[in-house]
């Protein structure tokens, strides 16, 4: 039982991780209909400048934090100069994002270099926590935390305020949020912003979880994150939190389990994190393509 | 390409072909690897702009086709010793059945869904092929093809290879261009003109885009094995999303929907790759400051702003300077209704990528299947 608790809790981590990520993807394909294929590129950017502050000034908090408005300000920057002129081109909105993407995640390449980039253990959170027969890492519990935080943020921001209303009845009705006098560009551009500084922070989140920085952290991210909306409904907010936690958790328990019970040949089991990932990719889009808290439109994008 | 019947176009299409035939005798069998290396993009480039540009389908997971071939060809001569062309119709089997059920799947989106879905595909074969799934792809190492006929690949015999990939983008340049001068190649500019109405008329565009898919897919896992012939071997870095996009590059800089454009993409983007890399280890470079060798050292930085500037200003290609109708899939062209431009939601609901239909030929294209 002891196992099958270390996996839940490692799982949960990664869940919060890869809920950071797709949150802002699906919030910001939900209020805009763009969906942003440089997100992985901004995840990428988070980690690495998360790490560059990291590193130089020791800091934790303040590096998440700076890698939090970085990831924003890149974000309102791309909602400005390459996404606002393009609405009504919405082919040539995806293929800009793409391109993006490569752009930004080279630029990381460019800059830190192709190699793995290390850092220092984080003080105070370096540790391995136990109860009773159940170790975990306290970074990931950390990360668990910071993961229901940010939901219950976010879920805050959209459900009490003034502007989570807008958001919302954007994602409903942009037209008529309009014709109510309200600047919808402006919501627009925060929501970018909002979203790609989720992107970010799950980066900076992502690095020391993985213990080294790597480029190609956003090309694997976005893999994810897809899945992720995919699964749970592009556009629904409560569904990506539930598409994440899926897909943390299987991330976690199924390669355990069949190498444990040998379900699949030896050759194979190796690959079975990847592989899950696919089926539950392939099995939503067979069963339920609009994703579990999805709404099909009618003549809509499905 | 649209039915216009251009009358220079056999004799161009036979010019071009003479150049192609003379190059070996010209530039020496050493330097043929450049050659070869165009023309199998250009033959992929064409693969990729069947679905994008005449069906006007974006898919972001062409990669997988191309890598796909590579690999079943590598591992059908290397590790189970069959010959070549077992293991070149092996590539096109592999990529057969891998397009037809990832397009079974995929097809059931559109628009941005659908880019998703695909690049989720590829991705997900990338992951695979890396962790070195039934241990046949060789993970990170990739895979050294040996076992190929010495009539092709021996020093000496470059011209042959050539020779056999030239065959090949000849014929598949014409069976694609024959293809879409068919009444199905009329159905599938009509899908990228108005998907809806084509349903309406009674063509069901799920399976015409299956069909357009599956042929696509088949011919570049094709290209694919041929190109892990001509390289003699396989990495992953063929399935990853950059792949996609200097392929999606090609296709753009030629002018998405002309064939010859596609072409002409691979051999700028394929000799920019090869010079830039011979430019990164001259002295003036190397000699020079850290960044302008990261720089030029990793054409993809490069690749990427000529591609973003392409798709923001000069969305129509090459071919689009030629005069033609923009071909592209309506890149231009503003949808009508909606809020104005600044709504995304303007233009049909949701038909995040069904290409709007401020322009429509739709019922032109269809009178011309009839």
């Amino acid at each position: 039982m002891a196992t099958f608790w270390t996996l839940t809790l490692n799982g949960l981590a990664l869940a919060a991780i890869f809920f950071l990520i797709s949150a802002g993807l699906s919030l910001i394909f939900g209020l805009m209909g763009v969906l942003n294929f440089a997100h992985g590129a901004f995840v990428a950017w988070g980690a690495y400048i998360w790490l560059a502050i990291f590193n130089s000034t020791g800091n934790f908090w303040l590096a998440l934090l700076g890698a939090a408005l970085a990831g924003a300000a890149l974000g309102a920057v791309t909602e400005r100069v390459f996404i606002r002129p393009l609405y009504g081109r919405p082919q040539t909105q995806i293929l800009v994002t793409l391109g993006l993407g490569l752009v930004l995640g080279q630029a990381v390449v460019a800059i830190w270099g192709e190699s793995p980039q290390y850092f220092n253990a984080i003080p105070g959170l370096d540790g391995t926590l136990q109860f009773g027969d159940v170790y975990i890492a306290s970074y990931r519990l950390f990360v668990i935390g910071a993961g229901v935080v940010v939901l219950a943020a976010v879920w805050a921001l959209l459900r009490y305020t003034r502007i989570g209303l807008i958001v919302r009845a954007g994602v409903e009705n942009p037209t008529m949020v309009q014709a109510l006098g309200i600047n919808v560009n402006q919501v627009f551009l925060g929501v970018f912003a909002l979203g790609s500084a989720l992107a970010a922070l799950g980066g900076a989140v992502y690095a020391p979880y993985l213990s080294a920085a790597t480029p190609d952290i956003g090309q694997s991210t976005l893999l994810f994150a897809i899945i992720v909306v995919v699964l749970g409904g592009l556009g629904s907010y409560p569904g990506s939190a539930i598409g994440a936690l899926i897909i943390g958790l299987a991330q976690d328990y199924v390669p355990y389990y069949v190498a444990k019970l040998q379900l699949l040949p030896p050759s194979v089991s190796a690959s079975a994190a990847s592989l899950i990932s696919l089926v539950l990719l392939i099995v939503i889009l067979l069963v339920r393509r609009e994703g579990l808290l999805g709404v099909r439109v009618a003549g809509g994008a499905l | 390409v649209r039915a216009r019947r251009a009358p220079g176009g056999w004799l161009a299409g036979s010019l071009v072909c003479l150049v192609l035939v003379v190059v070996p005798p010209l530039v020496g069998s050493a330097q043929l690897s450049l050659p070869t290396d165009i023309l199998l993009f250009a033959l992929v480039a064409i693969t990729y702009d069947l679905i994008f540009g005449i069906a006007g389908l974006i898919s972001f997971g062409h990669a997988l086709f191309m890598g796909a071939g590579a690999y079943a060809l590598a591992v059908s001569l290397t590790t189970y010793h069959l010959s070549l062309a077992v293991a070149l119709l092996a590539a096109g089997v592999t990529g057969l059945l891998l397009a037809l059920v990832t397009g079974l799947l995929a097809l059931r989106t559109r628009g941005v869904y659908f880019a998703m879905v695909t690049l989720a595909f590829a991705q997900a074969a990338y992951t695979l092929a890396e962790s070195n799934v039934g241990n046949l792809t060789g993970g990170d190492n990739g895979l050294l093809v040996s076992g190929a006929p010495g009539w092709l690949v021996d020093p000496g015999s470059e011209a042959h290879l050539y020779y056999l990939v030239l065959a090949a983008l000849v014929a598949g340049y014409l069976f694609v261009h024959r293809l879409v001068r068919a009444p199905v190649g009329r159905v599938w500019l009509a899908i990228r003109e108005n998907e809806q109405r084509v349903k309406m008329l009674g063509y069901p565009p799920y399976s015409y885009k299956l069909v357009c898919y599956t042929i696509s897919g088949t011919l570049a896992s094709l290209a694919g094995g041929l190109y892990a012939l001509a390289v003699g071997d396989v990495s992953t870095s063929l399935l990853t999303a950059s792949s996609t996009i200097e392929i999606l590059l090609m296709v753009i800089i030629g002018g998405s929907g002309s064939l010859w454009g596609a072409a002409v993409g691979a051999l700028l983007v394929r000799s920019l790759d090869h010079y830039l890399n011979v430019l990164s280890t001259s002295s003036f470079v190397t000699s020079g400051p850290g960044w302008l060798q990261s720089v030029i050292g990793q054409p993809l930085l490069l690749f990427g702003i000529i591609y973003l500037l392409l798709v923001y200003f000069f969305p129509n290609g090459i071919s689009g300077l030629f005069g033609g109708l923009p071909a592209g899939g309506g890149t231009r062209r503003r949808p009508g209704g909606g809020v104005g431009r600044r709504s995304p939601h303007g233009g049909a609901p949701g038909a995040v990528a069904a290409v709007p239909a401020g322009y429509d030929d739709t019922s032109e294209n269809l009178q011309q299947v009839e």
